[in-house]
């Protein structure tokens, strides 16, 4: 166990070797539906500025990537209320940021396997939309959840 | 909804990252049984302190019907799965990375006494999340407010190699055919030897004088087989009728894995005809 501790001591303190490529994975923006009215289904598209949820990743260029969103079917609020939320088929739009990148659409729910070629782009943008259905007896108050995104390298 | 699009886009491409997130390198760890021990180089790019975990589990890519990538994972694998997920450490496990700070993070492994040589596989899983759980928007008494937070993993192939580790690829079945504006392949690979193949699938589609009308370039990453679907953009004016050759080399190369770090193994090739009425 001594030998083991002193390992992996040295291992910390040991140089690290060239980076070669690399991968980053990050949420830019929540998805904010904001205040909403009572007894209202609210929607954010994908193509919202302001209030659509935005990831970024960078990937190796020429890479196949997969997308695995992990949504939340409701939101947690006040006094343990919850709030529905859905997602479309149409909620998620991917980008590539190499010239002449299309924006695609995708379902963003489970089981949608989720691919992106990175051709010659380094990054892409996710933007995320989706619609919350406020009951008409909703409690008053903050409703919040969180969404996963895995990106997984071949 | 383009043109939304492309407001949209060019409104937030040049921001810089701002949210919770983590910059992982390399992308591929490999590491041997003589040192035993690989890292990870993490950075928080962005303005708010990131929390991150690290974790490992067995899978291996593969491809589904259709030909698009996924990974087979198996929760619990038996003795014959050439799985390292069990005994790969990471030091540290947990941590918060202030804005702007990097941490480098080492990969130990403590292999069974009487490990087989052969190569063995995990994947790494980085997660990342904010400090804090925003909830955008204000609420008063009255009203409801909804807000969701964002949360990122990066799943990273790991390769642990011990003793005499070769590998190959074997091409099969090639289909190619012309889909709208595009070539599209559907090669059937099998990999040989003890060690997955690591490398580069290229193809060129030339017409009857030998010019070449479409070509691709992708990497490959075959643990046993796979059926992927790759596509080439044609020429815009397209394809006139006529007869044309498919060429098809997979080679153990990669551009972005250091050379040393792919397993060397001879080319394989395929060519096909491909006629157009």
């Amino acid at each position: 166990m001594r030998i083991w501790t002193l390992v992996a001591c040295g291992a910390l303190l040991g140089p690290v070797g060239p980076a070669a490529a690399q991968v980053s994975v990050a949420g830019i923006r929540d998805l904010a539906f904001g205040p909403v009215i009572i007894g209202i289904p609210s929607t954010v598209a994908p193509s919202d500025a302001v209030r659509s949820g935005q990831y970024r990743f960078t990937a190796p260029a020429g890479s196949r990537v997969r997308i695995d969103f992990d949504l939340p079917s409701q939101l947690n609020g006040p006094a343990s209320a919850k709030l529905p939320i859905k997602f479309g088929k149409t909620d998620a739009v991917i980008v590539g940021n190499a010239p002449g990148s299309v924006p695609t659409a995708l379902d963003p729910n489970p089981k949608a396997n989720l691919k992106f070629d990175m051709g010659t782009s380094t990054a892409a943008n996710i933007f995320l939309g989706g619609t919350v259905t406020p009951a008409g007896n909703q409690a008053p108050g903050s409703y919040v959840a969180t969404v996963v995104l895995t990106v997984t390298i071949q | 909804m383009t043109r939304p699009l492309v407001a949209l886009l060019l409104a937030v491409l040049p921001a810089p990252l701002l949210a919770q997130g983590v910059l992982v390198a390399p992308h591929a760890i490999i590491i041997d049984h003589r040192t035993r021990s690989g890292s990870l180089s993490l950075y928080n790019p962005g303005s708010e302190p990131s929390e991150v975990t690290l974790s490992t589990f067995y899978g291996y890519p593969v491809t589904d019907s259709a030909g698009d990538f996924e990974l087979r994972t198996v929760d619990a694998p038996d003795s014959t799965a050439p799985s390292a997920a069990g005994w790969i450490e990471a030091f540290p496990k947990r941590m918060v990375l202030a804005p702007k700070e990097r941490q480098t993070v080492r990969l130990l492994a403590r292999p069974p006494a009487n490990l087989a040589d052969g190569e063995y596989w995990a994947r790494v899983v980085v997660s990342a999340k904010g400090g804090t759980v925003p909830v955008s928007g204000l609420a008063d008494s009255s009203g409801v407010s909804v807000g969701l937070s964002l949360e990122v993993r990066t799943v990273l192939p790991l390769q642990y190699r011990k003793g005499r580790v070769s590998t190959g690829v074997q091409l099969h079945e090639v289909a190619a055919a012309v889909e709208h504006d595009s070539l599209a392949l559907r090669p059937h690979l099998t990999r040989v030897g003890n060690g997955a193949y690591l490398g580069t699938l290229r193809a060129v589609l030339r017409d009857s004088t030998g010019r070449t009308l479409a070509s691709l370039s992708t990497p490959l990453a075959v643990y046993y087989e796979m059926s992927p679907r790759l596509t080439a953009p044609l020429p815009t004016a397209g394809l006139p009728p006529g007869v044309y050759q498919v060429q098809i080399e997979a080679a153990a190369e990669r551009e972005d894995i250091a050379p040393e770090l792919v397993l060397a193994s001879p080319p394989a090739r395929s060519t096909l005809v491909v006629r157009l009425p």
